[in-house]
């Protein structure tokens, strides 16, 4: 038993890090938001290079044969990033295409070429199987070829045509596209049941783990400004307040970080537990990116009040991704369905 | 990262759990009756000693099982499953006193005094904090002075949990006051029994007398009981706080676990005054899940602690991180169960009812872990410094 990554999980995501602050520093969010664009097609083919979107489909099927372990230590990197772009659901969607046997596809996404937007149900009325049908809130499928979308009863991958009737909506985050589009009836490329590859879990972990990178980028932002930033002669890392608000980003971050790991083994192991903790990892991790990114602001005094500052980027990305699997109620609402494991897996 | 048990972690689970369901005893722990409550302690001690179970945490040449940090959380789960009693009045032997004597302790003292502590045989209390020494420990004043081979001790001590049933005191003692606050502190084994003792029990906003003041007269302590030399006492406390690595602390982990699984039963199954059942309430609903969803991260936030420590045999800030963590939780639920009960919350004895997982009890205990063993406030101290590298005050 060992909650804590090998090595080798180690290398993959440092060099993620390495690999994002170099080419998408927050500098680079906030030019593609000014640009009205989300996906940089040039960063999008270098991060497929780096595999990215092979990491969790396994090797025969022209993957790397990771799981999701790895793929929530990425997915934590590109949420401390801000970096902008569809990546979760265009790894889920590599999955679902591997597991429906459709090389053609897989490669396709797996190889860069296909972006792959997330859409989930507006309407209980929405079908998700071999066919698709329905009206769906829309994350990042402007500009995407194909859309991945989720549901309790099964998840699909549909080519992003094939949207109608489509309403597009402002964001409070500048480098997400939301909209609200229907799709008729249609053929999905790919599809899977929630016994086969239970999607929407996977999607749970995957968005506690951006949750978790970018509580961890607010708590790193207050604590360098804590030591750096001088009044009164002396760091205000030393007054009490500044301080004890550093050390709660501290804690909440790391209860997100190790709960999202729990659940990623466990779901990957798909045990009983698997939806229960995966549930919780997006509740705690919520918590903490959303906390952080508001105690952050308050750490900065007025600065933290500007446009200039980017504590309010990471505020924003994760208010978009806390609403972006359902909405908040809900979820908890569905926490206590479930049953509570008392001890480890 | 895995989840995989060896073959001889899961042999030894089923051990635990075999042995634990045949000899977990059957009557409550007494806690309103002292000497009660101190046999029913001693003799569950015993039992788990004749198991091959006690000191789990002690190296084996110590006379402990010499299990590995994976194993001690399997016992921990096991133990807190199978409904075993609450350590209680063991607990500073086993897991305080006992280790600071194997960290730091003379031959002679680890021979006179570890073996009675895991066969049952003896009950430790800890004789730390003072009037004018609490955060700040290093403040305190009981002096000892030197007299032959003795050293003769005069002062108090408050807070000290179960010092009225104790044989022995771990007891922090100022032997240099010319020195500097934190060089001059002596680390000592006090015999409860000597002449010169008073044991005063505080009653607490939980109706109950769970600790007391201690009063030392000249007090008579041989000096061969000094643990780690004279003047070294504050070296001897920071070596005691390397070795368990927060394994202990899964039983009440996973008590509030439980706890908060009865208060969501309790939810489903109790009514309001427009007979709609409590979890229909949004609130309470929403209280109850998220309560949920933060036991599950106390539970992985102790595994991933667990994974640290079969790397890293230097402890960081996960132990306090939890520590905090737990406590305010604990602190949330109890609310939470409070604010269910309603009318019933208030229309209670807490002199004369039952005690134990009645909300009003469970409420007014809860203050003590956010103020107990580091407040929460020097918890957050610990980590802004430790874990975020913010300056110190000064």
């Amino acid at each position: 038993m060992d909650l804590l990554p090998s090595q080798e999980q180690t290398e993959i995501f440092m060099s993620a890090r390495a690999f994002l602050a170099a080419e998408c520093p927050v500098s680079s969010v906030r030019e593609l938001a000014h640009a009205g664009r989300v996906v940089d097609r040039s960063l999008w083919s270098r991060a497929a290079e780096q595999g990215w979107f092979a990491l969790g489909v396994a090797e025969d099927q022209g993957g790397l044969g990771y799981g999701l372990p790895e793929q929530m230590l990425l997915c934590r990197e590109i949420g401390r990033s801000l970096v902008p772009g569809p990546f979760a659901a265009t790894m889920l969607a590599a999955s679902v295409a591997a597991a429906s046997g459709d090389r053609a596809l897989t490669d396709a996404i797996v190889s860069g070429a296909a972006v792959v937007g997330l859409a989930k149900p507006v309407a209980q009325a929405a079908r998700i199987a071999d066919v698709v049908e329905g009206r769906f809130a829309v994350f990042d499928g402007q500009g995407a070829d194909l859309l991945l979308l989720l549901g309790r009863q099964g998840s699909a991958i549909i080519g992003a045509d094939a949207q109608t009737d489509v309403a597009m909506l402002p964001c409070v985050d500048a480098t997400t596209r939301l909209a609200e589009a229907s799709v008729p009836a249609t053929k999905a490329l790919a599809w899977v049941g929630p016994d086969d590859c239970p999607v929407h879990v996977l999607a749970w972990v995957l968005t506690a783990a951006e949750l978790v990178g970018n509580a961890e980028a607010s708590r790193d932002m207050s604590a360098r400004h804590a030591q750096t930033r001088v009044q009164f002669g002396r760091p205000i890392g030393t007054f009490q307040a500044v301080k004890h608000r550093c050390a709660n980003m501290a804690v909440r971050a790391e209860a997100a970080l190790q709960l999202t790991s729990y659940a990623s083994l466990v779901v990957a192991l798909r045990h009983a537990a698997s939806t229960f903790q995966a549930r919780s990892a997006v509740a705690v991790a919520t918590d903490a990116a959303v906390r952080n990114a508001e105690d952050n602001i308050q750490n900065h005094g007025g600065m933290g009040f500007t446009d200039q500052l980017d504590a309010h980027l990471y505020l924003k990305r994760a208010l978009v991704r806390a609403n972006a699997l359902g909405p908040r109620r809900e979820e908890l609402g569905l926490l206590l369905d479930e049953d509570a494991p008392l001890r480890i897996a | 990262m895995d989840l995989e048990f060896s073959a001889e972690e899961v042999d030894f689970r089923e051990e635990v759990a075999t042995w634990l369901s045949a000899n977990v005893p059957r009557d409550r722990r007494p806690t309103d009756d002292r000497q009660a409550m101190r046999k029913f302690d001693l003799a569950w001690q015993a039992t788990q000693h004749q198991g091959g179970w006690a000191g789990i945490s002690w190296p084996a040449e110590y006379g402990g099982r010499g299990v590995s940090f994976v194993q001690k959380m399997i016992w921990h789960e096991e133990y807190a499953l199978a409904g075993a009693p609450s350590v209680g009045s063991s607990f500073v032997g086993l897991n305080h006193a006992g280790p600071t004597l194997i960290v730091r302790g003379s031959p002679e003292q680890q021979q006179t005094h570890l073996d009675p502590i895991l066969r049952g045989e003896v009950l430790w209390c800890q004789g730390f904090s003072e009037p004018e020494a609490g955060s700040d420990l290093a403040a305190l004043r009981t002096r000892a002075v030197v007299d032959g081979d003795h050293l003769v001790v005069t002062g108090q001590k408050v807070w000290t949990s179960y010092a009225d049933v104790a044989d022995y005191q771990e007891l922090l003692v100022r032997t240099n006051p010319d020195a500097s606050k934190h060089e001059g502190i002596s680390w000592l084994i006090c015999d409860m029994h000597s002449p010169g003792i008073e044991v005063r029990p505080i009653l607490t906003i939980t109706g109950e007398k769970h600790f007391c003041e201690v009063f030392y007269d000249e007090v008579r302590v041989p000096i061969a009981n000094a643990v780690g030399g004279i003047d070294n006492g504050w070296s001897v406390t920071r070596s005691t706080l390397a070795f368990e690595r927060g394994t202990a602390f899964i039983d009440d982990q996973i008590a509030l676990l439980f706890e908060i699984e009865e208060l969501i039963d309790r939810a489903r199954t109790v009514t309001d005054a427009r007979s709609r059942a409590l979890i229909e309430d949004d609130e309470f609903a929403r209280r109850l899940a998220t309560a949920r969803a933060e036991g599950a991260a106390l539970l992985s936030m102790t595994y991933a602690s667990i994974s640290r420590a079969q790397r890293n045999p230097e402890p960081g800030t996960e132990g306090t991180m939890i520590r905090l963590y737990y406590s305010e939780l604990s602190q949330r639920v109890a609310k939470l169960a409070l604010d269910m009960a309603g009318s019933r919350a208030i229309a209670y004895s807490l002199e004369d009812e039952p005690k134990g997982s009645d909300a009003p009890h469970m409420y007014f205990n809860s203050f003590r872990r956010t103020i107990g063993a580091g407040t929460s406030d020097i918890l957050r101290n610990v980590i802004a410094e430790r874990a975020l590298g913010l300056p110190r005050h000064h």
